[in-house]
């Protein structure tokens, strides 16, 4: 029986930051849910670690896999209780667009990518998010998500065209010249 | 203005500069004294495994209490059976009962179904055989338990039925949308082709290196040129001489080549982006089929209501509220009628047809070696897509008969005799013969507007016009996008006479704008 708890803890320190931010992207940065999430994730890894097996891939994927299960539950438990950025904006839990005028051009930028972002559906969010904002790589993502590699690429593409898409259509003259 | 790659780039850029979040140290530290706790409690569970504590466990001493009151109750049941009484309050009570434990058993049984392996039968039995001894007859402790164990059970087989069929339910439904929306990019990506964006960016590229390569060669040449001119080592210079314009040659078969690429792309992607549209509309239709009968059920079903209504003496405001909620769904069943959209695809079949035909010409007038190479790429390209289909199906069993369900539907299309009525081909003058342009005036193509096949009939003339619109503002501004190299007092008169041209002449207007603009840039 495979039980270490030095070695889990060890794990855990590698990946907490990405994964707490996976989830805070993956909840619209409701901070809140998403700080009672990862611990529901990690206790749930802690209790199955007996069945992880690093043969079948890394501790990150695998964690990663239940992270997105857990996601998966949750929101079909609460009917996706989600609040949009105007709602953040309004419970001072995200920065406004306003107020990141007054900043640096990139925290502008980045301001809008968040709400580009929010137009996609939960599926191309998952993959935009994992690829480009968790750094995972394509064949990581598969196996998290236990599709096929070229299939994956097939997704990413499309989303980061909706992408495009979309954050053209909320922000029109920003590459005209 | 679409976003070119530089611009996608600067957003992946922005996308991998998004900030990463840190855990705050407080929920830290709540995670690792959990993990600390967990740690403990399964270090003792290891010394003195107390399987008490496991909600399996808790669940079996549930049935083994349930299985000491079915003893109780089939005594008491036979006991009342075999010595007749006047009294009731037992049997009754024994009912109450039996309902808990069928329910209880019901749920046993399904949770065995949805659990496989370990948790069988008989290790429940060896369960309840452990703890038969300990178990004290409450009825309020049962009749709890029975009803927790029966919630726990039910909740189990739905955490169980969603986390395995609802998840692979949703992925299949979330492929097929995005298998939908390939489609469609396809037709994206043709209208980009069309504007001459892809190709012509890729064989602009190659002819720039190779007209730089050509430059440079030519000026070597001009240098070898003044060399022989001063007579210096001059049989080694036209040797040189000699190589450059070898090498000149290959260059210019290159460019011919890139540009003979390009073409095949483009023609290739033509064809198939034609057909996805094609097949995607007929899809569409089907659905629509589907969707607008079982509306008309409905349709059918709230004018019983309707009637039952006024039969129970509804209120004017009432009866009202309910028509108006039946013409709303009347409108909605209109608007997406079938008929229109059987238009669309016919349509769509004339310009598959026509592209086909082009595609056609075009290929009978290569050279027989080109037509091989010709063939050859095409098989390669359709073997690409053809292995991602398979690829797709392949990890999504579960699309598979989907897709083979709507394959049926389009060969069932396919085998149908052509029903579309012959259309009135109105004929439309010369767009654009060069850079003299003649569209039809406004008047007579409002007065052509109304020969249009009449879509009307008892549709909603609103929704109708909606999707026109949309439709038509996206053909104006690929007709922009193909008048641009003209003269900007040519390009504000086409763009004046297209404002109110209808979506059928629009179209027509696009196709030879497109063919006049290709023209153009063959000459160049």
């Amino acid at each position: 029986m495979r039980h270490n708890h030095r070695e889990f803890l060890e794990f855990y320190e590698e990946i907490k930051q990405k994964l707490f931010t996976f989830l805070n992207y993956r909840l619209n940065f409701n901070t809140v849910i998403a700080e009672d999430l990862m611990m529901d994730v990690v206790v749930k890894a802690y209790e199955n670690f007996e069945k992880y097996n690093p043969d079948r891939g890394s501790f990150k994927n695998w964690i990663f896999t239940i992270a997105n299960n857990h996601l998966k539950n949750h929101w079909r438990g609460l009917k996706k209780e989600m609040l949009s950025l105007d709602e953040l904006e309004e419970k001072g839990i995200f920065p406004s667009v306003q107020a990141d005028l007054r900043k640096t051009h990139n925290d502008i930028d980045q301001a809008k990518v968040y709400r580009a972002l929010e137009g996609l559906s939960e599926s191309e969010k998952e993959i935009i998010i994992m690829h480009y904002i968790n750094d995972l790589s394509y064949s990581e993502i598969a196996e998290i998500m236990k599709k096929r590699e070229g299939a994956i690429r097939t997704q990413l593409s499309r989303a980061l065209k909706r992408f495009r898409k979309k954050y053209e259509a909320l922000y029109p003259n920003e590459y005209e010249k | 203005m679409s976003m070119k790659n530089n611009e996608l780039k600067h957003i992946e850029g922005l996308l991998r500069k998004s900030p990463q979040f840190h855990l705050s140290k407080k929920q830290d530290e709540k995670i690792l004294k959990a993990l600390d706790g967990l740690h403990v409690l399964k270090a003792r569970n290891q010394v003195t495994p107390d399987r008490s504590f496991h909600p399996f466990m808790l669940l079996f001493k549930g049935f083994a209490t349930v299985a000491f009151v079915v003893a109780i109750f089939f005594g008491t049941q036979y006991y009342f059976n075999k010595v007749p009484t006047e009294t009731t309050a037992p049997a009754q009570v024994a009912g109450t009962y039996s309902e808990h434990i069928r329910n209880a058993r019901v749920a046993l049984a399904k949770l065995e179904m949805a659990i496989t392996g370990e948790t069988s039968f008989s290790f429940i039995a060896m369960a309840v055989a452990e703890n038969e001894d300990s178990i004290e007859v409450d009825e309020n402790l049962i009749s709890d338990l029975t009803e927790e164990m029966v919630e726990e059970t039910q909740a189990a087989i739905e955490s169980l039925g969603e986390t395995t069929e609802t998840d692979t339910l949703d992925e299949a439904l979330d492929e097929i949308d995005e298998l939908q929306t390939d489609e469609i990019e396809v037709l994206v990506g043709v209208s980009e082709v069309i504007e001459g964006e892809t190709v012509a960016e890729t064989v602009a590229a190659a002819l720039d290196t190779t007209i730089e390569q050509q430059e440079a060669i030519s000026e070597s040449i001009y240098e070898v040129d003044r060399a022989i001119e001063k007579g210096e080592k001059k049989t080694v210079i036209q040797i040189k001489k000699v190589n450059f314009e070898n090498k000149r040659k290959l260059v210019q078969e290159n460019i011919k080549k890139a540009v003979l690429d390009g073409k095949r792309e483009k023609d290739f992607i033509l064809e198939h982006a034609a057909e996805a549209k094609v097949r995607h509309l007929v899809i569409k239709e089907k659905r629509l089929q589907n969707k607008i009968l079982h509306a008309g059920q409905v349709l059918n079903k709230s004018t019983e209501d309707l009637s039952d209504l006024v039969k129970q003496g509804a209120t004017e405001e009432e009866i009202s509220d309910f028509e108006e909620h039946m013409n709303r769904l009347r409108s909605a069943v209109e608007a997406d009628s079938p008929e229109i959209l059987g238009d669309v695809v016919r349509e769509a079949r004339k310009e598959l047809e026509a592209k086909k035909m082009e595609l056609k010409h075009r290929f009978e007038s290569l050279s027989e070696e080109e037509k091989v190479e010709f063939k050859e790429k095409a098989e390669e390209k359709k073997e690409a897509y053809q292995e991602r289909v398979e690829e797709f199906k392949e990890s999504h069993p579960e699309v598979k008969e989907i897709i083979i369900e709507e394959k049926a539907v389009i060969k069932e299309e396919a085998l149908k005799p052509e029903q579309a009525p012959i259309q009135k081909e109105v004929p439309i003058k010369e767009v654009m013969i060069e850079a003299d342009v003649e569209l039809p005036d406004k008047d007579e193509v409002l007065k052509t507007e109304e020969d249009v096949p009449n879509v009307e009939g008892e549709l909603n003339r609103l929704e109708l016009e909606k999707r026109i619109a949309e439709d038509r503002s996206v053909i104006i501004h690929k007709i922009i996008e193909h008048i641009r190299d003209l003269p900007p007092e040519k390009q504000a008169i086409i763009k004046a006479r297209i404002k109110d041209l209808p979506l059928d002449k629009l179209k027509m207007v696009l196709a030879e704008v497109i063919a006049n603009y290709r023209k153009r840039m063959e000459e160049e």
